[in-house]
């Protein structure tokens, strides 16, 4: 897996390539947490390019979301697929996180 | 008058205070004891009053009654001159009797008969004497009772019979009864004496207890003070445990109330500091000491740290900016309702360690708090960073814009007076001029569209109008429409068409504005002399379109964000071509919408290769 990071603006897009599995996962978090504290929080995560995830992707996304909250910001999710859609929804964390369609709606929500 | 009666209540309530009731008590009894007493004697005093005159009576009667007897007798022994006989019965009768005195006197003194025959003067009896009997008397002196009986002796005259009886009365006859009843009473009163001193002290202690429970009325009295002596009896030390028991009772329904109220509180409070920590904005509570006295979660973020190090801490440690600490002094020592507000860009350990990422700008909102004398300044922070991003990408944009709008209007204004004026002299000029205003007024046109399309991808309301779209005749058009640009710009424009190109269900004048942005940043990024060339294939389900320049090329770091809103690369040369900085968003987003994309493959100084594909059978979103 590759991790992707773009800045539009101020905000830092964090586009991961590939399935969030296994230890990918904790370094992946490890990754989105020190960008999140570098940005103050401003950051995007395009899932657009993940094909799935599993059970410790999802732990670790959750975690960043709850550190996130703590000083009042929430992990913005963009352009995930249906597969990964569906195991957010099923799971029930997909209401930990803000969702949008494309990169540039979660861009415009720090405005 | 309410008040009267309260007063008086008060008084009889203190009169009847728990320890004068026990002295009233005693005196009550003691009175009743007294007067029970004094009434016996008096009645026994009466009665033995009574007693002895009714003796007295008695004797008296006693004596008239004997007398009575004894003068008929002695008149029968008189007239049968019975002497001896008379004598021997009036000594008889006064032994008997225990009379003082019995005689037989005659008229003229003398003693015809006498208990005491010594005091006997006439022997014998006279055939007659003188005088008449004499009337019944009855004399008392001291204790004695002296009858005198008339007699009359048939033929011979008047005599009487004296008796003298002693009546001494007996002071204690009769009175025996009346000491047993005394005794009696005197034994019952002791006894009621010693059953009242027994249960006086039990008494005190119930009656001590009843004193409480009046008390107890009042729902405010404080429960200890109901306690009484336990020296007072078991019901007192059984009372005293009740008290005890409803005391601890008090005491933890106390406590449980005030457990409950410091958990409400506490409640209160987390959710008050959980809503603070849900703020995106920093809130800082800053005292008169420089120190600060609530951080939410924001706010340690915003600076850098955590909420435990920022609580308590001397605020200059982590906002180093004068002016927010001046800021904050100023609020602290002179609260009013004004506000600061300083932006400020933080140094130190909030800049990132990425040299491309935009440095972070933080709006510092200071304002007092005002509560009391207390000088409380509350620091609101914000991220203004994306804001003022934004702010210079739309001032950015405007002027690009402006500048776009304002070159073919000069344009179209310039040719137009030159027409006016060459009208009638030179009409290929004229029509030179015509063409020209033509070009610019369709390169505004233009313009405005792409503004109107960057609009509505932003409020997302950029819609397509599908219908029969031939994309070969599009490409003709577009081809048509360039060629004399790149020919004034001296560039080969190539387009390698197939034969035969579908038709797509797509809408004509997005897809025509994505070709147009295309092609034209291609000639406009190809220096004199280059070539540009436009090849359509189409591969199974898709139509791809590649644009293929020979201009200054992409930079690897640009490749993707030239595809970004306002975004332009940071060549020199780039900078010296006007543009929006808008046309490849739009034409990626239209070919997006239309279910296709737009990909870059580009070299610099070198070219480069921008590929649209569309699908035939549209699929897109």
């Amino acid at each position: 897996m590759t991790i992707q990071t773009q800045q539009y603006g101020a905000v830092t897009v964090i586009k991961p390539d590939g399935p969030l599995i296994g230890p990918d996962a904790d370094k992946f978090k490890a990754r989105l947490l020190e960008i999140a504290a570098e940005t103050l929080g401003r950051v995007v995560l395009d899932i657009s390019a993940v094909t799935y995830l599993d059970s410790r992707a999802l732990e670790s996304l959750v975690d960043v979301t709850q550190q996130l909250s703590a000083s009042g910001c929430v992990l913005k999710i963009c352009a995930a697929n249906e597969t990964v859609r569906q195991v957010m929804m099923l799971t029930g964390v997909s209401s930990q996180f803000e969702h949008f369609e494309d990169a540039n709606s979660a861009i415009r929500s720090f405005l | 008058m309410k008040t009267d009666k309260r007063m008086v209540k008060k008084l009889l309530a203190r009169f009847l205070c728990r320890d004068n009731i026990f002295t009233i008590v005693t005196f009550l009894v003691s009175t009743v004891v007294a007067v029970c007493l004094v009434n016996m004697a008096v009645s026994i005093w009466r009665n033995t009053a009574f007693q002895r005159d009714l003796t007295k009576k008695a004797s008296v009667y006693n004596v008239r009654t004997l007398g009575a007897v004894l003068a008929k007798a002695t008149e029968a022994l008189l007239a049968a001159e019975e002497l001896s006989l008379l004598r021997r019965s009036v000594g008889q009768a006064r032994i008997e009797h225990q009379l003082e005195c019995c005689r037989v006197i005659l008229p003229d003194g003398g003693i015809v008969a006498d208990a005491e025959p010594s005091r006997i003067t006439v022997i014998k009896l006279p055939q007659s004497w003188a005088g008449n009997s004499q009337t019944y008397t009855e004399r008392v002196t001291g204790n004695n009772v002296t009858c005198s009986f008339p007699l009359d002796v048939p033929g011979r005259g008047g005599a009487f019979l004296q008796i003298t009886a002693n009546i001494d009365d007996q002071p204690w006859v009769g009175l025996q009864s009346q000491a047993a009843q005394m005794a009696i009473a005197c034994l019952g009163l002791a006894t009621m004496w010693l059953i009242h001193r027994h249960a006086r002290f039990r008494l005190k202690g119930i009656g001590a207890i009843h004193q409480a429970l009046l008390t107890a009325k009042d729902p405010e009295v404080d429960v200890s003070t109901l306690e009484v002596d336990p020296q007072l009896g078991q019901e007192a030390v059984i009372w005293n445990k009740l008290l005890g028991e409803k005391q601890r009772s008090q005491i933890r329904a106390a406590m449980e109330q005030i457990k409950e109220s410091i958990q409400k509180k506490s409640d209160d409070n987390n959710e008050l500091a959980a809503a603070c920590d849900a703020l995106p904005q920093g809130l800082l509570l800053v005292g008169e000491d420089m120190r600060v006295h609530y951080a939410n979660g924001a706010a340690a973020a915003l600076l850098q740290t955590n909420c435990g190090k920022l609580t308590g801490a001397d605020v200059s440690e982590f906002i180093t900016d004068q002016r927010v600490i001046e800021a904050i002094n100023r609020a602290s020592d002179y609260p009013s309702y004004a506000r600061t507000i300083v932006e400020v860009e933080p140094d130190g350990p909030t800049t990132s360690s990425d040299p491309s990422r935009t440095p972070s700008l933080l709006r510092f909102i200071v304002r007092p708090v005002r509560r009391e004398d207390l000088g409380i300044a509350m620091v609101i922070i914000e991220d203004i960073t994306q804001k003022r991003v934004a702010e210079t990408a739309r001032n950015s944009f405007l002027g690009q814009a402006a500048h776009e709008l304002r070159t073919p209007l000069t344009n179209i204004q310039l040719y137009v007076e030159n027409a006016l004026e060459d009208c009638k002299k030179d009409p290929h000029a004229t029509a030179r001029c015509l063409n020209v205003i033509n070009e610019e007024s369709r390169r505004l046109e233009r313009v405005v569209s792409q503004i109107l399309s960057v609009s509505e991808i932003e409020v997302g309301s950029f819609q397509l109008k599908r219908d029969d779209v031939r994309l070969d005749v599009l490409l003709q058009t577009l081809k048509a429409d360039y060629e004399r640009a790149a020919s004034d710009k001296q560039i080969t424009l190539k387009f390698n068409l197939p034969p035969k190109l579908p038709v797509l269900q797509a809408d004509r004048d997005k897809i025509s504005l994505a070709l147009h942005n295309l092609l034209g940043n291609a000639l406009k990024y190809t220096p004199k002399k280059g070539q540009v060339t436009v090849n359509a294939t189409v591969h199974k389900d898709q139509v791809c379109v590649e644009f293929i320049d020979t201009g200054i090329g992409i930079g690897p770091d640009d490749a993707e964000k030239i595809f970004d809103k306002f975004y332009r690369a940071k060549d020199e040369r780039v900078a010296n071509i006007t543009g929006s900085g808008l046309g490849l968003t739009i034409a990626r987003e239209v070919i997006r919408l239309h279910g296709g994309d737009i990909s870059v493959q580009s070299e610099l100084n070198k070219g480069s290769t921008f590929t649209l594909t569309l699908p035939i059978k549209e699929e897109a979103a």
